[in-house]
């Protein structure tokens, strides 16, 4: 109602406005194509306060470029072209010199450690053809061990500020390393950064272990282990590296949990016999509830985040399809109808997509679909794709690629949900079953 | 003031940065302004063509982003010799997105003004100088971008 009030005072203003004035109309223009390219920014070396922090100051500010620049949606301009000279956290910028160079944004920052093993890190991020600050300046705090984790909190901030999106850097990946030739894979639970770094393993490799699934907390994590013989669902602590195995029954096999947002069910498949069905369990009960009941296999469920729906596949039509069902159990209706064969779906942390395996025509892609199977579109084709996993704000997806023939290795990949900057995941290791955990 | 927030993992802690007189960055404010209509084929058409495919060399997408959906018009005054008058900048107009979509829509499209002008200013007749001493750009992301 305003903006039409707004409207028609406007309208009735320029009525009455003399003819001289109506002549000096605003020169109209339309513009209906933009460009697709990295944002130009600067980030020149973060000041250290104290002699202390000089061995953390360069390598923070380059952990903040690795962040952003490894979106893609950022293009780090290098300090041998830069003009000016940040040598005060708090001197004024010389906005001139760095929109000589085309920095659409720089990031400024100091970094000083108290002689008891702490680092602080302050930063400022700004917008540079605006000449203005963009949000507020910011510092943390964190034991010396810690200086990653600053880094990536810096980078998250100038993330979302710059993108408006949730930010995802400081988040860690459960995933399965592997080691070995190919028929002899030595398998180990392992925790790493989101870029790959901090590695921990959590297992020793004496067992198979697949699939790992960190909880909405990133506290535990699920996983499924041959440590029995039979598969079998384990449940882990990550503070302690403690595991118990989730409750089943003798001669069954238990494997594709996941928990639901809230942590405390989880849902998994369960095959009996020939017939494989989706069940969910009450995590401190341990009471199980059966979801599905057909002859057909049904695995790799998924909570929306809201935790009313879920996701699974399923072959009860012929071929595997991707199927949503009430989180109770109940009808479900399939969402994916194109050609080949569609497995392990995620729900988008967003709620809005669906990610998911598809094998065609002899490739495997990574797809992602609307949850009511429209706008299919398929991110990345090769002889092995699978097993996507979304990254905390929902903008990335991980999953695992293996290359061809006896010498194939598994590594782990991400790519943008647009489609774009597709990237390996730098691990020591052969890396597969990749699950992405919260923002920490 | 500071404020403390605790992360348990590490012991992380966060406050924010006394930012002295920094300026702080205002809210566009959006104004109802009919929606742009493109003067191609008036009198600013030999020129305005010139003009709107300088600009949109510099208009960033982020085509995964919301900002990529909304249209929003953009008026500014700019001087004889063709240069942008910063504090001119006005969102006039914006339809299609959340108002953190217009946000970053109005900042890519503000980059977009001022980043193209480079450092000898728009290239405009300045004998027609009353036609474009004011702009309204409208930004349309209609179709698919490059």
């Amino acid at each position: 109602m305003k903006a039409f009030l707004a409207s028609l005072s406007l309208a009735l203003g320029l009525a009455f406005l003399p003819a001289a004035v109506q002549a000096q109309e605003p020169l109209r223009i339309e513009i209906t194509e933009g460009v697709v390219e990295p944002m130009p920014y600067a980030v020149p070396s973060f000041v250290a306060e104290t002699p202390e922090a000089q061995q953390y100051a360069d390598q923070i500010s380059r952990v903040v470029a690795d962040d952003l620049t490894g979106t893609g949606l950022f293009r780090e301009i290098p300090r041998e072209a830069h003009i000016a000279q940040v040598t005060s956290f708090g001197a004024p910028v010389q906005f001139a010199d760095w929109k000589a160079i085309n920095a659409q944004a720089l990031i400024t920052g100091s970094v000083s450690a108290d002689g008891a093993g702490r680092v602080v890190v302050k930063f400022r991020a700004w917008d540079v053809f605006a000449g203005q600050e963009l949000g507020q300046g910011m510092q943390f705090a964190a034991p010396a061990e810690g200086w990653r984790r600053l880094a990536h909190k810096v980078a998250d901030q100038v993330y979302s500020r710059l993108t408006g999106e949730d930010p995802y850097f400081d988040s860690r990946v459960a995933f399965v390393s592997e080691t070995g030739p190919k028929g002899e894979r030595v398998k180990r639970l392992a925790i790493m950064d989101y870029d790959g770094a901090n590695i921990q393993y959590l297992t020793d490799g004496g067992a198979i272990v697949l699939a790992p699934r960190f909880s909405p907390s990133g506290d535990r994590v699920l996983y499924t282990s041959y440590q029995t013989g039979f598969p079998r669902i384990h449940v882990l602590s990550v503070g302690d590296v403690q595991s118990r195995i989730l409750q089943a029954g003798d001669g069954q096999m238990s494997f594709a949990p996941r928990f639901s947002p809230d942590g405390r069910m989880v849902v998994y498949s369960l095959s009996q016999g020939s017939n494989t069905d989706i069940y969910a369990m009450d995590v401190a009960s341990g009471a199980t509830r059966r979801l599905t009941s057909t002859p057909a296999i049904e695995t790799a469920p998924s909570f929306s985040p809201d935790g009313s729906q879920i996701v699974f596949e399923s072959d009860r039509s012929g071929t595997q399809q991707l199927y949503i069902m009430p989180a109770m159990g109940g009808e479900a209706r399939r969402i994916s109808f194109g050609q080949g064969r569609y497995g392990t779906p995620v729900w988008s942390p967003r709620g809005d997509m669906i990610a998911f395996t598809k094998q065609n025509a002899g490739r495997f892609h990574i797809g992602v679909m609307r949850t009511d199977g429209s706008e299919e579109r398929l991110l990345t084709a090769s002889f092995l794709d699978e097993g996507p996993t979304w990254a905390p704000n929902g903008r990335v997806i991980m999953f695992a690629r293996e290359t061809q023939g006896a010498q194939g290795a598994s590594a782990l990949y991400s790519v943008d949900i647009s489609g774009r900057n597709l990237q390996r995941v730098r691990t020591p290791a052969g890396a597969s079953d990749p699950s992405w955990g919260p923002l920490q | 003031m500071t404020r403390w927030l605790p992360v348990l993992a590490l012991g992380l802690c966060v406050l924010a940065v006394d930012a002295g007189a920094a300026e702080t960055r205002p809210e566009p404010v959006i104004y109802a302004a009919p929606d742009c209509t493109s003067d191609s084929g008036g009198a600013g058409s030999d020129y305005a063509a010139q003009f709107a495919a300088a600009v949109q060399r510099c208009w960033v997408l982020d085509p995964a982003d919301r900002a990529a959906r909304v249209s929003l018009t953009l008026g500014f005054a700019l001087t004889p010799d063709g240069r942008v008058k910063p504090d001119s900048l006005t969102l006039r107009h914006a339809s299609g997105g959340d108002p953190g979509a217009i946000r970053r829509a109005f900042g890519a499209a503000r980059r977009a003004v001022l980043r193209c002008q480079g450092s000898s200013g728009y290239p405009l007749p300045r004998e027609r100088y009353a036609e474009w001493r004011r702009v309204e750009l409208c930004f349309s992301p209609a179709k698919p971008a490059k």
